[in-house]
């Protein structure tokens, strides 16, 4: 009884938090005129003509947008998991000058806003003619500029054995072998979380990828998505949500896809 | 207390960015960049516009487009990272911020030719008696009615115009006599509307510095008395719904629950195709019946050429086509507001039925009949058209009383304007 009073409790709240997400698959499916006007779930008239509208509707096909997102995901997950684990290993087990002060300089540019150092970065990007292209996104994070990562990441070392670097030293390896046989693998944990939070942060990641590009062929998902709507003159909803849900498609494949290495990943980070 | 937005700090670093840049020190110059803000119909329409400026000879261009409110983060951006577009449609809501910071180009000796547009839309762009911009379009504020549900509640609007007492009148007694409607959407929020209704009370809204607010606290506190007393009427929707529907298609009009909408006059268009009966494009309410001078005819969107130019001569070129050849006229339509000279109306108003035609018509029939327009809105103005809203909004939810909220915007204008 007990056990059925709480299915019922946990169905009721899954329900409640996949609703929105139901409506706007729902409302993918409904002529534009119908998506406000009738309350529910079911659409009275449904059309994929909003994927059709959505795909083509902006001039360039939304295939585009997605390879561009995509692109810059993957050399942006490439970059981080390079070279914050880098960074990283150099935090947490070499030793050098001014190691604890560049450690709280780095901590201290997690705490600042993006906006405050938002034109000086786009000064350096223009003078280096960066501006509209994909640079601005990818480059920084092969400068281990994600600090959230690198901490994430220092914090997981130092939660590795000393005595298996010492080990290996004696075996042999010099800091680059122990980087890359010892570290490098018991951090795959570590590894994935940043590789999936990377990949997804970058994909929703709307305002440096509304500043730095311009040209309609090299725009990306959130920023062609935002641009069915305007609140100067009638949005297009129909095909916002018709392409939000084929936005969510690419993330969905890496969740499930990486799932059972997340929830491995989030484990092994608790362990001690 | 007021709010430091995003908006603003971007704002002030374009600022600062715009005194220390160094002349002569700059990146590459490419091709012109055209840059403007508006939905998915515009940027079509002004790519073909762009289209027929590349067959006819025109120079090398860009285009770039964003919907208006991202638009001004990345404007700020650009134009402090002394990079922003050659052309670019500029808004009155922040055409004082980027021309009182010399972002703009003065276009004064570069030759466009504006000799055919409506004189209060050629001068739009004048501040400090320099031409920063040249408006894209003649407009004034209206209202919408869907004649067609007013009859069937056994009303009427007349077409001579009306006053605002005569106008809560008709809100309360339609809202009576159609279960579930309203006689109007709640409009005490909206800041361009009120700029009318402070006209007709005998002042402009702002000095011709742009340096102070004229409109005194007790006109401010009557707009917002007047709308507190059709809401509790259920004259106007109350405010939890009138949150609810502020995109146009969730609209009261939209939806069939208020007969009556305002709004800048070409937006008729967008509203149209949701209602099933045509909507009449009318003055908005008066002081004394049938006396417009409260409105006015102004071009709110303009063309400007940023200060940083690389290609003045060529901008300029680009835009005279943009205002004055056949051709680009046909291709934007009236999707950027209604055309700003006769020539221009005379080419897109030949689908006589339509939306569109009905509001060239409205703006032509003002013509002579609307007051002096105002000097450009003034730096900060965009901080008055949200911080208004948000008043509005709290005493609509009962969180402040007209009184207390009408003194809060008289400081919040005295905190924003003339700095």
């Amino acid at each position: 009884m007990r056990r059925v009073l709480a299915h019922a409790g946990l169905s009721v709240g899954a329900l409640v938090m996949l609703y929105p997400l139901l409506w706007m698959i729902t409302a993918s499916l409904r002529p534009n005129t119908e998506i406000f006007s009738s309350p529910g779930l079911i659409p009275e008239h449904p059309t994929l003509g909003n994927y059709a509208l959505g795909w083509s509707s902006t001039g360039t096909s939304f295939g585009i947008y997605i390879m561009n997102s995509l692109i810059i995901c993957a050399a942006v997950v490439i970059g981080n998991v390079l070279t914050c684990s880098l960074t990283a290993y150099a935090f947490a087990r070499l030793t050098f000058v001014g190691r604890k002060t560049l450690f709280a300089v780095m901590l201290a540019t997690i705490m600042l806003p993006g906006h405050v150092t938002l034109i000086a970065q786009y000064s350096i990007f223009r003078k280096l003619n960066w501006i509209d292209t994909f640079w601005p996104m990818i480059v920084p994070s092969f400068l281990a500029t994600d600090a959230f990562f690198v901490f994430l990441m220092v914090q997981f070392i130092r939660s590795i054995p000393v005595e298996l670097d010492d080990a290996a030293r004696i075996d042999g390896c010099g800091v680059w072998g122990i980087y890359r046989r010892i570290i490098l693998p018991l951090l795959s944990p570590a590894l994935v979380t940043t590789a999936i939070f990377s990949f997804i942060w970058t994909w929703n990641n709307f305002f440096s990828q509304l500043i730095y590009l311009s040209t309609r062929t090299r725009l990306t998902v959130p920023v062609a998505l935002r641009g069915f709507l305007d609140a100067t003159g009638s949005s297009e909803w129909g095909a916002l949500f018709a392409m939000s849900v084929v936005t969510l498609v690419p993330v969905v494949v890496v969740f499930v896809i990486f799932q059972r290495r997340i929830l491995a990943g989030m484990a092994h980070t608790g362990l001690k | 207390m007021s709010t430091f937005s995003r908006r603003t700090l971007l704002g002030l670093g374009a600022a600062t960015a715009a005194a220390i840049t160094i002349p002569g020190c700059s990146g590459k110059s490419g091709p012109m960049r055209v840059s403007w803000y508006g939905p998915d119909p515009v940027t079509k329409a002004l790519n073909k516009a762009l289209d027929a400026w590349k067959s006819s000879g025109g120079a090398e261009y860009t285009a770039e487009s964003a919907p208006f409110d991202d638009y001004w983060d990345k404007l700020a951006t650009q134009t402090s990272g002394n990079n922003a577009p050659d052309v670019l449609r500029m808004s009155m809501s922040y055409f004082s911020d980027y021309a009182g910071r010399s972002a703009l180009k003065d276009l004064g000796s570069l030759g466009i030719d504006t000799s055919g547009l409506d004189k209060d839309v050629a001068a739009s762009g004048v501040a400090d008696g320099k031409n920063y911009g040249i408006g894209q379009s003649s407009i004034s504020y209206s209202m919408y009615v869907d004649e067609g549900a007013i009859k069937k509640a056994g009303g009427t609007v007349p077409a001579q115009g009306w006053t605002w007492d005569k106008f809560a009148e008709f809100a309360r007694d339609y809202s009576g006599s159609v279960q579930g409607s309203f006689g109007s959407s709640d409009q005490a929020g909206n800041f361009q509307l009120f700029e009318v209704y402070a006209r007709q009370h005998g002042t402009e809204m702002f000095s011709d510095d742009g340096g102070k607010l004229l409109t005194t606290k007790e006109t401010v506190q009557e707009w917002f008395q007047y709308w507190a007393d059709l809401r509790n009427a259920k004259a106007a929707p109350p405010q939890n719904l009138s949150g609810e529907t502020t995109a146009i298609e969730k609209s009261l009009i939209a939806t069939g629950k208020s007969p009556l909408q305002f709004g800048w006059v070409q937006q008729v268009t967008f509203y149209q195709p949701l209602v099933k009966s045509p909507l009449t494009v009318l003055p908005v309410p008066q002081d004394k019946a049938g006396d417009l001078t409260g409105q006015f005819v102004k071009g709110l969107d303009l063309w400007c050429i940023s200060a940083a130019s690389k290609h003045p001569e060529d901008a300029a070129k680009l835009i005279g086509f943009l205002l004055n050849d056949e051709k680009a006229i046909k291709a934007i339509g009236i999707l950027l507001g209604v055309p700003p000279s006769k020539q221009a109306r005379d080419l897109v108003s030949a689908d006589a039925g339509s939306a569109g035609a009905r509001a060239i018509k409205y703006v032509e029939d003002l013509a002579g009949k609307v007051g002096p327009s105002p000097k450009p809105w003034p730096k900060g103005y965009g901080e008055l058209l949200t911080g208004f809203d948000r008043i509005a909004e709290n005493i609509g939810f009962g969180k402040t009383t007209p009184a207390a909220g009408s003194q809060e915007f008289v400081d919040l204008a005295g905190k924003t304007l003339g700095q």
